[in-house]
């Protein structure tokens, strides 16, 4: 798996994951939890993975067109951080039946106002809303060039 | 700054942090923006249900001050960065620190909240 954690940007760090090998939900999210800390933007992991877990319980955060967009204000979480994640072989979100392909990964400390929040949220998964940002997501041969689509978008900045 | 026994600082954290979603998610605006995006939120009856268990489960003393606070406050908890509690954005005593590693729980007093060192 090649991660390349890129240089803050004035709001959101972004991380991309070309390549995910597990296969179920939580421990999808165990994992990029795991990588938001390691990159520094997550103080404890089992508190955030708990709440994600929590959200996916009142609701599931799978847009459709194998794309979710898990997110949590938490806080456990000291900078904003989306984490980009591709999974060639398809993760089981939800009861649907329907393979996730694209994880997109928004986490926020607490203190981050609502209209702030909604509109990161609504800008991530605008993302993911077009089929030939997806399917170029999908191509992309590494986590640059991820990133580098995630950029053209608008969705990170 | 004031101060009550300290089991669990991050027990209390978390139900803070669910205590929002919740609101979030209950919230019409939250559930609008939600739902544009296309995301429902039809399990809020088992959050509320994992909110209540989480909260039997924490120290009365932790629950009784987090849930006066609460009724102030959205966040009745504010983690410290920089010296600085981002409930009020007041800069933190030195001394702040120190007490927070103690057995008491520390409290802004700027605000009132409970601080949260991680």
């Amino acid at each position: 798996m090649i991660i390349v954690p890129v240089a803050p940007t004035a709001t959101v760090t972004t991380l991309c994951i070309p390549d995910l090998r597990t296969r179920r939900r939580d421990s999808v999210l165990v994992d990029l939890v795991g990588l938001a800390r390691s990159a520094g933007a997550v103080r404890v992991a089992p508190p955030v993975v708990e709440l994600l877990r929590l959200r996916e319980r009142a609701g599931t955060t799978a847009l459709g067109k194998a794309v979710a967009l898990p997110h949590a204000r938490s806080l456990f979480v000291c900078r904003p951080l989306l984490v980009l994640a591709r999974s060639t072989r398809g993760i089981d979100w939800c009861e649907d039946g329907e393979l996730v392909h694209l994880v997109m990964l928004l986490l926020a400390p607490a203190e981050t106002p609502a209209d702030v929040w909604h509109t990161r949220l609504t800008r991530v998964a605008s993302l993911a809303r077009l089929q030939k940002h997806r399917q170029r997501l999908f191509a992309a041969d590494d986590a640059e060039v991820m990133l580098a689509i995630a950029r053209d978008t608008g969705a990170v900045t | 700054m004031s101060a009550i026994a300290v089991p669990t600082s991050h027990g209390v954290a978390h139900l803070n942090d669910l205590d929002r979603l919740l609101v979030e998610l209950d919230h019409a605006d939250g559930r609008s923006a939600l739902k544009r995006l296309g995301l429902e939120t039809p399990g809020l009856a088992k959050l509320r249900a994992h909110r209540d268990k989480l909260a039997q489960s924490l120290d009365p003393r932790w629950l009784h001050l987090y849930e006066r606070l609460h009724s102030r406050y959205p966040r009745a908890i504010a983690a410290v960065r920089a010296q600085v509690c981002t409930g009020c954005f007041g800069t933190l005593p030195p001394t702040a620190r120190g007490r927070a590693q103690g057995e008491e729980a520390p409290i802004c007093q700027g605000c009132g909240r409970i601080l949260l060192w991680i």
